[in-house]
């Protein structure tokens, strides 16, 4: 698992003096529009280089953004997730494994917007990075395919930050949830410290209805 | 930071484009730099279109050092430079609309009037493209040569499919007959008392 650590980071008036910590399995950084999440990621996927400030980031980091079609280079979607995994009868299991089987055959720039961010995430994670970061992951998406994604980042053993509008499912898949603002960190802690403490609320964001951390 | 000042006329501009050619074929460069260069900072665009410039001026200046040597490379390549920077402050400071505009009261098709402004604002959505590109691939675990030779793939896919969203967008805007009323503001008077001053001492001396 890959840890990050954000000291004191500045980039322009986006993210403004980000001091931040990830060693839990999955996080998910949550905030208005605006806030500086996708800045924050790329920061901390080495994209970005701060104005001021230190991050120190695992070696090797996977990633999905909001695009997921530039993921793509290969005419078909089993021919791409076989180059990243080594061979076909491989990629054809992790295929199955998602009951995605009838995509194999397909164009990867022929799928819908869920189907291609699904596959890129699983082409983000099939390459065993330490650490993946994942731009809006359900974007685009529908419930049952949010549950596949859902399954398919809690089984991996792999440090995982998310920035996502998706409120529910941040909560849903979160260990550590940090509510980003104005590009401040206003708040950080358990998806049921943030909830008590009233982040969101704060902000204006939708508290998750669906929830049930035991609270 | 606010977006580009747009609020040069587009006849004051391409008057300014028209001017600045002019000087370069008179073998005056320097008149037409002076004012450039200044008016790409104040479009904000100067910055933002370094790597077209770059794009535009090193291929060309490596050619020419091999072919003709480095003094006629350097003059050669400073002409085009000089040519790409009357246009960031020409094209760049005009609010694309009153080009259609000019171009429906000139009896042209709208459509031409929003070409040059379109390159330049492509220029700038093509740098945004490449480098969600290369994320994303880089995500993918694709590093140095296999990432930029596969970077190609995506971004033709990503040309052909937002080509079409384009202009779907352009059509349904209508681009027709907008209501324009043509104002000279002061940017337009210290552009025009420039080119006249540096008309004139290029003339007396």
């Amino acid at each position: 698992m890959g840890v990050f650590t954000v000291e004191n980071v500045w980039v322009k008036n986006i993210l403004r003096d980000v001091t931040l910590n990830v060693e839990d399995k999955v996080t998910s950084i949550v905030g208005p529009n605006g806030s500086g999440k996708t800045t924050l990621l790329r920061v901390m996927a080495g994209l970005i280089k701060p104005d001021k400030g230190a991050v120190k980031r695992p070696g090797k980091i996977g990633g999905s953004w909001q695009n997921p079609y530039f993921s793509f280079t290969k005419p078909t979607v089993l021919e791409e997730l076989s180059e990243t995994v080594g061979s076909k009868s491989e990629a054809l299991e992790i295929l199955r494994s998602m009951g995605l089987e009838n995509l194999a055959g397909k164009s990867p720039f022929t799928l819908s917007m869920g189907q291609a961010r699904l596959i890129s995430i699983i082409l983000a994670v099939a390459w065993k990075p330490e650490a993946v970061i994942l731009d809006e992951p359900t974007n685009g998406l529908s419930c049952g395919w949010k549950a596949r994604v859902w399954r398919l980042l809690r089984n991996m053993n792999t440090t995982i930050i998310i920035a996502s509008h998706d409120v529910e499912f941040a909560f849903t898949i979160s260990d550590k949830i940090v509510v980003l603002n104005e590009g401040i960190v206003v708040g950080e802690g358990s998806p049921r410290d943030v909830l008590e403490k009233g982040y969101l609320r704060t902000l204006g964001l939708p508290e998750p209805e669906n929830w049930r951390g035991g609270l | 930071m606010g977006g580009p000042d747009r609020s040069l006329n587009p006849v004051m501009a391409l008057t300014l484009l028209l001017w600045g050619f002019t000087m370069i074929a008179l073998g005056e460069p320097l008149w037409p730099l002076i004012i450039a260069v200044p008016l790409a900072v104040y479009s904000k665009l100067l910055f933002a279109l370094l790597p077209a410039y770059a794009w535009l001026s090193i291929p060309p200046f490596l050619v020419l050092l091999v072919l003709y040597g480095f003094e006629a490379a350097l003059e050669t390549t400073f002409r085009v430079v000089l040519v790409a920077f009357i246009f960031t402050a020409s094209i760049g400071l005009v609010n694309p609309l009153d080009y259609v505009a000019l171009a429906s009261t000139l009896k042209l098709p709208p459509a031409a009037g929003l070409t040059i402004p379109l390159v330049f604002k492509l220029t700038l959505y093509m740098r945004y493209t490449v480098s969600e590109a290369i994320a994303a691939l880089t995500g993918r675990g694709f590093k140095g040569l296999k990432l930029y030779t596969k970077l190609p793939i995506p971004l033709t896919v990503h040309v052909i499919t937002s080509s079409t969203m384009l202009a779907e967008a352009l059509h349904q805007k209508k681009l027709s007959k907008p209501p324009w009323k043509p104002k000279l503001g002061p940017l337009d008077a210290a552009v025009a008392a420039y080119i006249l001053a540096a008309t004139l001492i290029t003339l007396i001396f």
